[in-house]
């Protein structure tokens, strides 16, 4: 599983999403949250924070959505690399394969258990460590 | 193959299709061009260019197929282009010329688009099959995210104001191609503060405005989880919303519709809360 101190992106325009995914990481023993409201500020605190090691982006948000937040990281040179999780409302199956055309690493669908989120960060993890 | 072959016409009462031959070059463009004067006479609207067998597209070609759908366009006519490959696709897209070759799946998509074929109207009706995912999307909803037991009761129609005193609603608006409405998840104080507390783990008390977005939130998560159904089983589409908030006491929401509004009633572990739901045709 990621490390503890892996620095997680938070990315809802909806503060109660974002402190219901915080809650569920703190449970799973995360503590170092960076929040922002959409894909233009979580794309800034990106270039800001350097380090973050996860990104949990809502797909739905208003000025930059979560998957035009996911192109971005995925052109770019120094975060194309950044585990990205999608967490969505609706789940048609258009929109899972544009999602994985862009390079999601796994997508959740609300209304979503803390365990269910567990189990896709482990999937994501065990992923990446069998691409390494 | 070689660029002798004939275009091979399919003259239908609206349409005509013009199957090419496997090489558009220089010579088959000459000829092409010499036939394009009696094919815009057709008395048809929309032509379809039929790629099936095209192997090869040379920039000749490409230029009299964009000069021939500019010649249709001035005429208020319609060019749309069958059964190109992907590399034909590719190439379209790289030089911008999507537009001019207007690639559809069938001719009746093509008199679709062109609007002379028109999509019957789907009747959607407030019944049983609507209904249901938004009940489903609720119990689903506050039991996954906020460990909250709910319980449906019987629906009816909403005659006039409730005796449930709301305090907090998250609302929607519905959009479709064929109908529209409204949706609204509405809690008593007590209810939505039971119902947030349970789902944060905290232990609040008075509605500030981060609480009450809590609203618009859930009434998000049951509109996606009914549009997933209305969509992959019951072939219903609807738009993306964007939930708003409203508040204050002694809520009494008033629709400005004709429609029936049907109440959802809900008790759960956390208080009785209920969904007020209309769709009209568009």
């Amino acid at each position: 599983m990621f490390p503890p101190e892996t620095k997680i992106l938070i990315v809802d325009d909806m503060k109660t999403m974002r402190k219901i995914v915080m809650k569920a990481l703190k449970n799973m023993g995360y503590s170092n949250f960076i929040e922002a409201e959409n894909g233009n500020i979580a794309w800034a605190k990106l270039n800001e924070e350097k380090d973050i090691g996860l990104i949990i982006s809502d797909w739905n948000m208003p000025e930059c959505t979560g998957l035009n937040f996911l192109k971005m990281v995925r052109s770019s040179s120094d975060f194309k690399n950044t585990p990205f999780v999608l967490v969505t409302a609706e789940s048609e199956m258009s929109q899972v394969q544009e999602a994985v055309q862009a390079g999601v690493d796994n997508y959740i669908v609300k209304p979503f258990s803390a365990q269910s989120l567990q189990e896709k960060l482990m999937a994501v993890y065990k992923k990446r460590l069998a691409a390494a | 193959m070689s660029s002798s072959e004939a275009f091979n016409l399919q003259e239908e009462e609206k349409f005509i299709v013009i199957q090419f031959p496997s090489l558009l070059d220089k010579e088959t463009a000459e000829k092409m061009r010499n036939n394009m004067q009696n094919w815009l006479l057709k008395p048809v609207d929309v032509f379809f260019f039929d790629f099936k067998k095209v192997l090869n597209i040379t920039q000749d070609a490409i230029v009299l197929i964009t000069q021939f759908q500019r010649l249709l366009t001035k005429n208020d006519k319609h060019l749309f282009s069958l059964n190109l490959s992907k590399s034909l696709i590719d190439l379209i897209r790289e030089k911008g010329l999507n537009n001019v070759f207007s690639p559809v799946e069938s001719t009746e998509d093509g008199l679709k688009k062109a609007g002379l074929l028109k999509t019957p109207k789907k009747k959607v009706k407030l019944d049983v099959q609507f209904i249901n995912p938004f009940i489903e999307g609720a119990c689903e909803t506050l039991k996954t995210q906020a460990q909250v037991s709910v319980s449906p009761q019987k629906p009816f129609v909403k005659k006039g104001p409730l005796v449930e005193n709301i305090s907090v609603a998250g609302l929607i608006s519905i959009e479709s191609k064929h109908f529209k409405g409204s949706i609204a998840l509405c809690f008593p104080k007590k209810t939505f503060l039971n119902i947030y507390n349970s789902m944060l783990g905290e232990e609040i008390s008075e509605l500030d405005n981060e609480v009450k977005d809590a609203a618009a939130e859930l009434l998000n998560i049951i509109y996606g989880y009914a549009k997933r159904i209305h969509v992959d089983q019951n072939k219903i589409h609807m738009e993306k919303a964007i939930p708003t908030v409203l508040s204050g006491d002694n809520l009494s929401l008033d629709f400005k519709t004709k429609a029936p509004v049907l109440i959802l009633p809900f008790q759960s572990s956390a208080g009785p809360f209920h969904i007020e739901i209309f769709i009209e045709d568009t």
